[in-house]
Formats: C-alpha cells, sequence, structure tokens
C-alpha cells in the first residue's frame, strides 16, 4: 500500500516523470551538483549509487571519479579551469568567502591548500599571506613576515598524510625584490637567495635561515620549480634546508619542474645532452642525494613535432601524486596533456586557458579534512 | 492542411513546420525556431518535415513551453519571420529564462528535460538540468529523494556504510 502510495496515488504521477530520467540523464544533472551533494546523492538508491560510482561517468564526474586527484588548474592568480573543460569552474577563483583584498593572488597550492597574497585595503602595498582550504572554506591568516611590501617567490608545504591541520610557509628572501609596483630599492640587485623565512603554523611564527648552500642560487621564475624546490618537498626535509642535494645535479639547467609523487620528489627537464627530449628524475632518498634517472620520452612522441623548447613551447604543470604520471600544457594548442609512464600513452585531456606567458598552473586537488591549524 | 501549412512560407521567407505533440496538438513555427531543436534540425535536412513532425513522447503543456523557449532564443534568423517580434535583447532573453526556470517544479520541471533531451536543444537542457541540480543543493538524500520521489532500496547497513564513507559530507 505504501509503495503504491508513493509511487502514484498520492502525487498522481504515473510514474513519476524523475524516473524516466534514463542514466545519462541522471549524470548530466548529477555533474553540475556541489561535490558535497554528489557524495550525498550516493546514498539516494542502489540506482543512483551504480550510476555514479560507474567508471565510465569518471569523465562526466572527475570530482567523484578523480578523488585523490587534481580537478583542475589555477593559473594567471585568478583563473580556474577544470581538468574536464567543462562545467563551472571546480573553484571559484575569486575565492568570495574570504576577507576583502585590494588584489588577491593565489601564489601556490599544495595538495588541497592555497597560499595566497591579499594586498590590503588599508594599505594596499603591502599583503598579508591567507592559507586557504576552498573545499572546506577554512583559512588562515598569517602574522607578517616583515617582506610583506616585497613580491617574493613563496612556496607552500602541507602533507596531509603528515599533519592534517598544520603546514609551513616558505618566503625565499631575493637580493633587490621589487615591491607591488615592480621597483626595486637599487640598481645593482641580482636577485640571488639571501636566506629563507619559514612560517610554522605548529610555532605561528616566522622563523629566518640563511642561504645554506655554498653558492649564490636564483629563482629564475615561477615556472622554475627547480629552484624553489621548496614546494611540498619542502616539508619532508627536516631540516628546512633544502638541501643542495635537490638542485646540485642538474645545476646550470635552464628549466625544470619538481613536484612530489608517491613519496618521492620527482624531477622533470630536458637536457642540454639529449635536446628534444623529456626526462625523468626521482630522488628516492634524500639522504643518499642521488638522483635516479627513470625515464625519457622524446618530444616527437608527445607533441608529434621536434623542435620545442621545455618550459617555453610547453610546460609541466603537475605530476600526478599517486601514479606514474606527469601533466603537461602545450600553450600553442592550449591543451593538456597528460603522459603515463609506464604505457607510454600520451592523453590530450582538455583545452586550458593561458598562453606563452603564463609562467604557471597550479593543480588542485580538493581536501576535505578538519579546520587548519588556527582556522577560522 | 498541415502539408499545405509546411509549404507556407511568411513575408519574412521562413518556412513553417507544424509540430505534432502526444495529445494531437499542433503547433506552427517556423524552420529557423525548430531547427533549435536537433533533432528537427536533421530532419529539415532530411526533407521529412513535410506532413508535420510527430513527437510522441511530449505532451501538448510542455510543448508549448518547448516552443516559448525555441521562438525566444531564436534570435535574429527568426525575427524576420511574422510570427515573431523584434529580435529579443540578451536582457529579455535572460530575463526570460530565468523567469521560466524558477516557475519549474516537479514533474513539470522532469518533463521538460526529457523533451529538451529527446529534441536535442542543448542550451534547454543544460538549464534545466542546472536547475534541478541547484534543487539539489544542501538538501539530505532524504529530501532529495523526495524531490525525485525514488523509493530508498538500501538495507540501514548498506546506507549506514556509504554514509561513513563519506562522512564529511553528511556533516551539519
Amino acid at each position: 500500500m505504501a509503495e503504491a502510495d508513493s509511487r502514484d496515488g498520492r502525487r498522481g504521477w504515473i510514474p513519476a516523470p524523475a524516473e524516466k530520467l534514463t542514466d545519462d540523464l541522471l549524470v548530466e544533472i548529477l555533474s553540475r551538483v556541489p561535490y558535497k551533494s554528489l557524495c550525498r546523492s550516493k546514498c539516494v538508491s542502489t540506482r543512483w549509487r551504480r550510476v555514479i560510482s560507474h567508471p565510465d561517468q569518471r569523465r562526466r564526474l572527475p570530482r567523484y571519479h578523480l578523488g585523490n586527484d587534481i580537478v583542475g588548474y589555477f593559473y594567471k592568480s585568478n583563473t580556474f579551469t577544470n581538468v574536464t573543460g567543462e562545467g563551472r569552474p571546480f573553484v571559484d577563483p575569486s575565492l568570495p568567502f574570504l576577507p576583502k583584498c585590494e588584489f588577491l593572488n593565489v601564489v601556490d597550492s599544495c595538495n588541497g591548500l592555497l597560499l595566497c597574497r591579499c594586498w590590503r585595503l588599508a594599505d594596499p602595498r603591502r599583503f598579508d599571506y591567507l592559507v586557504v582550504n576552498p573545499a572546506t572554506e577554512h583559512w588562515v591568516i598569517l602574522p607578517d613576515s616583515g617582506w610583506s611590501d616585497k613580491v617574493q617567490t613563496a612556496r607552500l608545504g602541507f602533507d596531509p598524510t603528515v599533519s592534517s591541520s598544520h603546514f609551513h610557509v616558505f618566503e625565499f628572501v631575493e637580493d633587490g625584490a621589487a615591491d607591488v609596483n615592480g621597483n626595486v630599492d637599487r640598481d645593482d640587485y641580482d636577485g640571488h637567495v639571501k636566506g629563507v623565512e619559514i612560517y610554522s603554523s605548529v610555532t605561528g611564527e616566522w622563523s629566518h635561515k640563511d642561504n645554506g648552500w655554498n653558492w649564490e642560487i636564483r629563482l629564475r621564475d615561477e615556472s622554475n620549480r627547480c629552484g624553489g624546490s621548496g614546494r611540498c618537498g619542502g616539508e619532508y626535509l627536516e631540516d628546512h634546508s633544502y638541501a643542495s642535494s635537490l638542485v646540485e645535479p642538474f645545476n646550470g639547467i635552464g628549466e625544470g619542474f619538481i613536484g612530489l609523487s608517491q613519496g618521492s620528489l620527482y624531477f622533470v627537464n630536458s637536457d642540454h645532452d639529449k635536446p628534444y627530449k623529456v626526462s625523468v628524475w626521482v630522488l628516492e632518498d634524500y639522504s643518499s642525494e642521488q638522483w635516479i634517472w627513470k625515464h625519457t620520452v622524446s618530444h616527437l612522441h608527445l607533441f608529434q613535432t621536434k623542435r620545442l623548447f621545455f618550459g617555453h613551447d610547453y610546460k609541466v604543470v603537475s605530476i600526478h601524486p599517486e601514479r606514474n604520471n606527469i601533466f603537461l600544457v602545450w600553450p600553442h594548442s592550449k591543451m593538456l596533456m597528460s603522459y603515463e609512464l609506464d604505457s607510454r600513452e600520451v592523453h590530450f585531456i582538455c583545452g586550458i586557458g593561458g598562453c606563452e606567458w603564463v609562467m604557471y598552473y597550479l593543480p588542485y586537488v580538493p581536501l576535505y579534512l578538519e579546520s587548519l591549524a588556527d582556522g577560522h | 492542411m498541415a502539408a499545405a501549412a509546411a509549404e507556407a512560407t511568411t513575408d519574412g521567407g521562413g518556412k513553417m513546420i507544424i509540430l505534432i505533440s502526444a495529445d494531437g496538438k499542433r503547433f506552427e513555427v517556423t524552420e529557423a525556431v525548430a531547427s533549435q531543436s536537433q533533432l528537427i534540425s536533421n530532419m529539415i535536412e532530411d526533407d521529412c518535415t513535410e506532413n508535420g513532425v510527430r513527437l510522441p513522447n511530449v505532451d501538448g503543456d510542455i510543448l508549448t513551453m518547448v516552443v516559448d523557449y525555441c521562438n525566444m532564443h531564436a534570435g535574429d534568423a527568426a525575427a524576420a519571420g511574422d510570427t515573431m517580434k523584434a529580435s529579443s535583447t540578451e536582457e529579455e532573453l535572460k530575463k526570460f529564462d530565468a523567469e521560466l526556470v524558477q516557475a519549474l517544479e516537479n514533474p513539470v520541471l522532469f518533463k521538460l528535460i526529457l523533451a529538451a533531451n529527446f529534441l536535442n536543444i542543448k542550451s534547454l537542457l543544460d538549464m534545466t538540468c542546472q536547475r534541478v541540480a541547484d534543487m539539489m543543493s544542501g538538501k539530505t538524500p532524504e529530501q532529495m529523494r523526495e524531490t525525485f520521489s525514488i523509493e530508498n532500496d538500501f538495507t540501514p547497513e548498506e546506507e549506514a556504510a556509504i554514509r561513513q564513507e563519506n562522512a564529511w559530507a553528511f556533516d551539519d
């Protein structure tokens, strides 16, 4: 009786039009709901659970299927593109839940958290660093590092498997760093790294470390993750010394990408000795300081054309956190691609905005965990 | 007669097409209006519209809404036709869409989705699916079942397991 009532009696739908929705249409709808609602909707019925979980929906319900995976990229400070290239951006890049800023830059992204510069309304020449979890809308404002009027390279270090709420922020103190208008103090600066300011959410304070290298080092630009090397890996180096091993074997090379995958640091570059090829290296044992060659692939295989320059004609934008996959952007065709090291398969994923001068694409993996240390 | 009407042309030169709903209601629209439906557009290309287009999956009341929508969105191409007023501005279109979609409730909304899908009118399908998605946002699974009039066919253990798996999504 009760069954008959709810099916057709009470509301007079015979059968309810919603029940006529094909799997395809159901996915059409579900692909538009917020991630949280999608996870809830798996509870609605066995059919819905089956439809949502089916591997064929990977492309249309990427947020669900990618799980621990990259859902999209931030670039040009305030733009976000889903990896599917479709639908509303998974994250509103203006991060509207944050306090009002004169201008907001997304500076770095690490395992679900973002590091942002929020230029102050009261004093637009200075900024505050914010660490933000867009998925939960939690955020923390950091105390002034003492360099809040200088635009210097900054990186976020966060690993939810080490600590679910604590993070580090690394700000490289560069000789002659420019202010908001691009002005520098003196003309004879050379931009070398003098030291690093490190914020720990455990202490809630910044601490300073001098350049521990035996030579002067420069951070070339945002695309050069090599020099930065703090990135997610910094968290793992307990003494935060940015061991020279990270860059030593590659000293003098022009471009490279460094990232963390499967618990190890990976380095991707195009060697002077092997032009038109991309090589992947891994530092499995930090104490050994030995980068191990892992893989080489030709430009021809990746792009069907040879004469391209790493970092200029194409960029490596991320490495899959769990698998042997690297992601590249070919700005000329505005295409995000993936390359699977084991199978040597190249996949064109989607179109992505940006152009040759977009220096960085920050991968974003949503993180639904407890609040940040000192979180709001 | 349908055939006569289908062959008639308006002053603007737009050929007219007769659409026939499941319950036999007839709608006369220009080709430009009708061809927003990819299904009908293909039929026009294949010259299969002479005797009117029967749409056995679409009721008259739903087809009325679809035709209204297509008339509004036909744009300049159809504006030349007699049946159309001056082409709608973007503002007007937005307002029309917003009002249309806001007014839609179950079960009309789902019928319209089915019609938009059958007729293959992408913009209408996008809009109506987005409306349902917006309605789902913030709802509990129970409320979603009610919206879709779906039976819960999980055992309590199964449902508890899924909730456990995605515990964070069930906060608040």
